[in-house]
């Protein structure tokens, strides 16, 4: 059986329809009009023991609210869900010894506290033994080092500390699941790449399931070999990463401000789709052809007064799999 | 009246270490940090409450032992092992009683998400009846701070009894009551805001 299942999970919320002005706001206090919202219309998959997926779409999609009901903060209003053997919403403190979650904007630290101070009542909440607490921490100091600040209360943590802190303060207890909700938002470059490389060592280590939400294009690609992909409550793709990065992932965009404009400017490999006064929008194939080549090609023939590359955002991907659809490739996991 | 005040400022000091951190509640909730205490292996009431111990509050709390031993000095009061052990019985009632108030009202915000407003009109001037003697009071107030939200049992009716006073409405034995009142009343307290924490968890944010 796999470690988490959904079947046909749905979520509502009704939300309070509010009229503007003084009229609106009295009237609404008399009789109140509700909109049903489905953050999450009909969502199924499975996740099977030791795999790291990564769950993402765009803000609003309802990635949130599905993480909410895997870890049993939220009831869902239908469907089924089990982690582990257990239904989280209704065995929560069963099912909470089972996960670690983190949420990336809020810590789960106890702010005024120095952060071992934290380490210390987690390892009492979960009952963590003696022996397993000094083992992971050995692990954890060593690779995120956390030794640096562990003295330091939470709230004087520099923002990538923090994080680091809350990661591991998510495994003390040894969970079979990790769920990450943005784990790497707000961080620098330096920082994203530690805690990526903690992340997989984790997964390859302990076996440990992880399921990941972010908006970040690169910790999917150098973390999952799957991903699920949802917009408005409903699962678009889901499968092999590999697939998607091939086919939409390369697509990058060039832009260039060119000393003058050229109204016959054309570029091989590249498709010019957008135009403002000295301004070039280019969008290529990163597998047929790389930036500097292009680049090479109009220096050639223009001066370039400044230029940047600009990545696939997972918006624009979705938007691409929408339009084009996913037919050929698609390979639904079961 | 000093007694009154002496024991009611006793029962709340003891209430606001222990409970005070429930009125921040409603912040939790409109942060979303009120989520972390849902994916911990406890029972989320007790962990919230856990969560802080008001160390302020000590100050309020050395204050009203103080206020207590010099009033009960003063009155000359013998202090038999009886009236101990029901003055303990007493103060853990109201420790009871007020905390469950600080509890149902907390509760709100899981409706609202906001729960602040209601502190001022039902907790403080709760409180402050208890500065006086019930009997200054209407029956119809009187009969309130009996049945509905009963803050007579804080340190009225406790306080008659010590004091071998007279109730002009209620059977002089009422102070008897007050742990049972306390537990009952608390128990209720937890019972709502168990309710209004499983709405939360079907709406959410």
């Amino acid at each position: 059986m796999s470690i988490i299942e959904v079947n046909n999970l749905q979520k509502e919320f009704m939300i309070a329809k509010r009229e503007t002005g003084l009229v609106g706001a009295l009237k609404s206090l008399v009789k109140r009009e509700f909109i049903k919202k489905e953050a999450v219309k009909d969502i199924s998959f499975s996740i099977e023991k030791g795999e790291m997926v990564g769950y993402i779409g765009p803000n609003g999609a309802g990635k949130s609210t599905t993480i909410k009901m895997l870890t049993g903060i939220l009831v869902p209003s239908a469907g089924q869900v089990t982690v582990n053997g257990i239904v989280p919403y209704e065995n929560r403190q069963e099912n909470a010894k089972n996960i670690g979650v983190v949420f990336g904007q809020r810590t789960q630290l106890w702010w005024d506290l120095p952060t071992i101070e934290s380490f210390e009542l987690l390892k009492a909440i979960y009952r963590v033994t003696d022996q397993r607490y000094k083992e992971n921490m050995s692990i954890f100091q060593e690779i995120l080092g956390l030794d640096e600040f562990i003295n330091t209360p939470v709230r004087q943590l520099s923002l990538g500390q923090r994080m680091r802190a809350d990661i591991a303060a998510s495994l003390l207890h040894d969970p079979p699941i990790l769920f990450l909700d943005e784990p790497t938002i707000g961080l620098d470059v330096v920082a994203k790449e530690k805690m990526r490389t903690f992340i997989q060592e984790i997964n390859k280590e302990k076996q440990v399931t992880v399921i990941l939400t972010t908006h970040d294009m690169e910790d999917i690609e150098k973390l999952c070999q799957r991903m699920v992909l949802i917009d408005h409550g409903q699962k678009v793709y889901d499968g092999d990463i590999l697939a998607v990065k091939e086919r939409f992932g390369k697509m990058r965009t060039l832009v260039v401000d060119l000393e003058d404009a050229d109204k016959s400017f054309a570029v091989k490999n590249g498709e010019l789709c957008k135009q403002e006064g000295n301004r070039y929008w280019l969008r290529f194939n990163g597998n047929e052809v790389s930036a500097s080549d292009l680049i090479t090609q109009i220096s050639q023939t223009h001066n370039i007064k400044d230029l940047t590359v600009e990545e696939p955002e997972i918006e624009s991907i979705i938007s691409r799999i929408y339009q084009e659809g996913f037919n050929e490739k698609q390979t639904v996991q079961g | 009246m000093l007694f009154l005040f002496a024991l009611s400022i006793l029962s709340w000091g003891f209430c606001i270490i222990l409970f005070f951190h429930f009125r921040s509640l409603d912040t939790y909730i409109l942060n979303g940090t009120f989520d972390r205490f849902l994916v911990r292996p406890l029972n989320p009431f007790f962990h919230f409450m856990a969560m802080k111990f008001d160390i302020a509050s000590f100050g309020q709390f050395l204050f009203s032992i103080i206020v207590f031993a010099i009033v009960s000095f003063q009155l000359q009061l013998e202090w038999t092992i009886g009236k101990i052990l029901f003055l303990l019985g007493a103060i853990v009632g109201g420790v009871l009683i007020q905390g469950g108030l600080l509890v149902i009202i907390s509760a709100f915000a899981f409706w609202t998400t906001k729960s602040e407003q209601f502190y001022w009109v039902a907790m403080f001037p709760a409180r402050n009846l208890t500065y006086y003697p019930l009997a200054i009071y209407p029956k119809f107030i009187q009969w309130i701070t009996a049945f509905v939200i009963p803050f007579g049992f804080v340190n009225y009716f406790p306080t008659t009894v010590i004091l071998n006073k007279e109730t002009p409405y209620f059977p002089d034995y009422m102070g008897y009551f007050s742990p049972l009142v306390g537990v009952l009343f608390f128990g209720l307290a937890y019972f709502i805001w168990m309710l209004g924490l499983s709405r939360y968890k079907s709406t959410g944010s």
